[in-house]
């Protein structure tokens, strides 16, 4: 009997355990999950239809700040965006592509202050174009995100050039 | 089955034995973890020496006692070091470089490479290397200079060579 006993207070507090790792995330992992959502929605695995398309283009506003501004040099994008733009120009793009895959890696996380998020990565962008060219492109990226509405959304995106011509 | 053979395919778990398989586990993930790592090559910018999905290892204490010098083939950190660039040096701090339909030209001199095999028809205006900077270059200069990841990078971010 106090066999039985120790194994379920040991399952409960195992149980306990993951419920507070899953339902109460660290600040920390509450970025990183949102990195690996926005890594899901930019990403696909083959053609979709249109109407799927725009469903998901209306999601922009889960991922971005009201105002996000985009600094990438080499692609001579500057300036600040709002989510419908995001989700239009996601559309326009993730039309070109039949495959198409975005993942980050070495991530990290400070919080110069409570609501506000720094972190540097290194995103990875695959893919084949509807041509049939294939897309491989590697970046260091330096993002701000801001906890709004209690989500963490993109504020700032920099293309970091560790390589200048 | 053989006394001995039988002891060591299966060995007892012996204080000594668990210490020794704790040692080299502890061992095996320091040095594969942080003096020679495992890595595997994603693109094409440095065929025809190195291949999309060749396997490596990256040697990380090379630079220790000795600094890059020109033709080393580095790997340079992005945010971290799981995903790391492959490039070669092709000039060094205070140096010019330029192409010229296709030739590297160093402190205003072409140079031979060997290891381009493809044609190459890039052009680049001449630029100084700034210190403490190093100029890398991909060996695969068949493809368009426009879609190659190439130029000055900080020796900071400079991690190791590849064994091979």
């Amino acid at each position: 009997m106090v066999t039985r006993n120790k194994i379920l207070a040991g399952l409960g507090i195992l149980l306990a355990a993951w419920a507070i790792y899953t339902f109460f995330p660290t600040r920390t992992r509450q970025v990183k999950r949102q990195f690996s959502a926005l890594s899901e929605w930019v990403s696909k695995e083959g053609p979709e239809s249109n109407l799927a398309l725009l469903n998901e283009a209306t999601k922009a506003d889960e991922f971005f700040a009201p105002q996000c501004t985009w600094e990438a040099r080499k692609y001579d994008l500057s300036g600040t965006v709002t989510p419908q733009e995001v989700a239009r120009y996601y559309f326009a793009a993730r039309a070109r592509f039949n495959k198409l895959t975005l993942k980050f890696y070495d991530l990290e996380i400070r919080f110069p202050e409570r609501l506000t998020a720094r972190v540097k990565a290194t995103a990875r962008i695959t893919g084949t174009l509807t041509d049939g060219d294939s897309v491989s492109e590697t970046h260091e990226v330096k993002c701000t995100l801001h906890k709004i509405h209690g989500k963490w959304l993109f504020g700032q995106v920099t293309v970091v050039e560790v390589l200048e011509r | 089955m053989d006394e001995r053979l039988r002891r060591f395919l299966f060995p007892s778990p012996t204080p000594a034995y668990l210490l020794r398989v704790v040692l080299v586990a502890l061992g095996a993930y320091g040095f594969f973890g942080f003096v020679c790592t495992p890595f595997v090559i994603r693109g094409k910018s440095m065929e025809s020496t190195y291949h999309d999905g060749g396997f490596d290892f990256l040697w990380k204490p090379h630079y220790l006692y000795s600094k890059p010098k020109r033709g080393d083939v580095v790997a340079i950190r992005l945010a971290g070091a799981d995903v790391v660039y492959l490039k070669r040096i092709v000039a060094l701090a205070g140096q010019t470089v330029a192409f010229s339909n296709g030739v590297l030209i160093v402190d205003g001199k072409p140079v031979e490479e060997p290891y381009v095999k493809g044609p190459c028809h890039w052009n680049l205006p001449p630029r100084k290397v700034e210190p403490d900077h190093v100029y890398v270059v991909g060996d695969n200069r068949s493809m368009p200079m426009e879609q190659h990841d190439f130029g000055q990078v900080s020796l900071r971010r400079i991690i190791g060579v590849p064994l091979w």
